[in-house]
């Protein structure tokens, strides 16, 4: 039906990107050690609400279909659910990586009542000795303690996302029987290997073609 | 799903659909799905489809030749089965 391929035409690229990858803050209440951002603290030069505000309208201009958002730890900001709300508005949908430390319940509740928002929760590890070693301590309690609250609220299917060392690709299997993975419609394994991150001195865990 | 010249369609409320140099590019908002529309007359009759009690009407009124009636059901029933379109 075209005179011209499409692959000729994609040469012109696209009139607006599909999606946004926006790191929010750099600001973080953990300390990973494969931190691909070294995230800690933040940027003084960090957006400010109206700022962001203003990129959201610049995208929902060009119609861009949804953002991704990370960081750091996006939930940090105050203005975390002011920004969803006016992506929301906006017709942009979200996606965002958290640790979980600021899934309440009440924030649960509220992440449910939205559309268009997908989550996902980095765990690095299937039982608490494993991932805190990288993340931190008490970071798998947070963890588990963010989704059970997803649960609860009926967030729907969230993800958990994975960064694969040679620590934890033993426990693929175990990641799968976490308590609000064996439930249905609740949450799913997304697991992404460790292969060129800047870390903060891991490098001891990165993937090798022999680990698996 | 077969769509037939009887059908009548309109635009899934959950897609976006975002001209492009080529046609348009659709997401899905439900299902996640991104779609291209490849051809700039497809792109049109998809956006009418609505304002029609059939999709035979709608390839009439916006000027698509009868010896094409037949790609244009098959490209719509594959963007029914995207749920791009839906039966109204």
């Amino acid at each position: 039906m075209s005179t011209s391929s499409l692959a000729a035409q994609m040469k012109q690229g696209l009139d607006a990107p599909i999606c946004l990858t926006w790191e929010l803050t750099y600001a973080c209440n953990l300390q990973c050690v494969h931190c691909l951002s070294s995230s800690g603290t933040r940027d003084p030069r960090e957006l400010t609400t109206e700022q962001a505000k203003a990129v959201l309208d610049e995208l929902r201009d060009l119609q861009v279909f949804y953002i991704n958002i990370g960081g750091g730890e996006p939930m940090v900001r105050r203005d975390f659910f002011e920004l969803l709300e006016h992506a929301e508005h906006c017709n942009i949908g979200v996606k965002f990586s958290t640790n979980g430390a600021f899934i309440t319940p009440e924030n649960a509740r509220r992440l449910a009542a939205m559309n268009y928002l997908d989550i996902q929760i980095s765990l690095d590890g299937a039982n608490r000795a494993t991932n805190d070693r990288v993340r931190g301590e008490g970071s798998y309690d947070i963890a588990l303690r963010a989704m059970d609250n997803l649960r609860d609220a009926s967030f729907g299917r969230f993800k958990i996302s994975v960064v694969m060392t040679r620590e934890n690709v033993s426990q693929l299997d175990e990641f799968t029987r976490l308590p609000t993975l064996t439930e249905p419609n609740c949450a799913s394994p997304d697991y992404d290997p460790l292969v060129a991150a800047q870390t903060r001195g891991m490098s001891s865990t990165r993937l090798r073609p022999n680990s698996v | 799903m077969t769509l037939t010249l009887d059908s009548a369609c309109e635009l899934h409320p959950d897609v976006a659909l975002r001209p492009e140099p080529f046609g348009a590019l659709a997401y899905h908002y439900g299902n996640r799905r991104l779609i291209f529309l490849k051809h700039p007359d497809v792109v049109a009759v998809v956006r009418d489809a609505a304002n029609h009690r059939s999709l035979r009407e709608v390839l009439v009124e916006n000027g698509i030749a009868e010896s094409r009636w037949p790609s244009f059901i098959s490209a719509l029933t594959s963007l029914a089965q995207s749920e791009v379109i839906r039966v109204h």
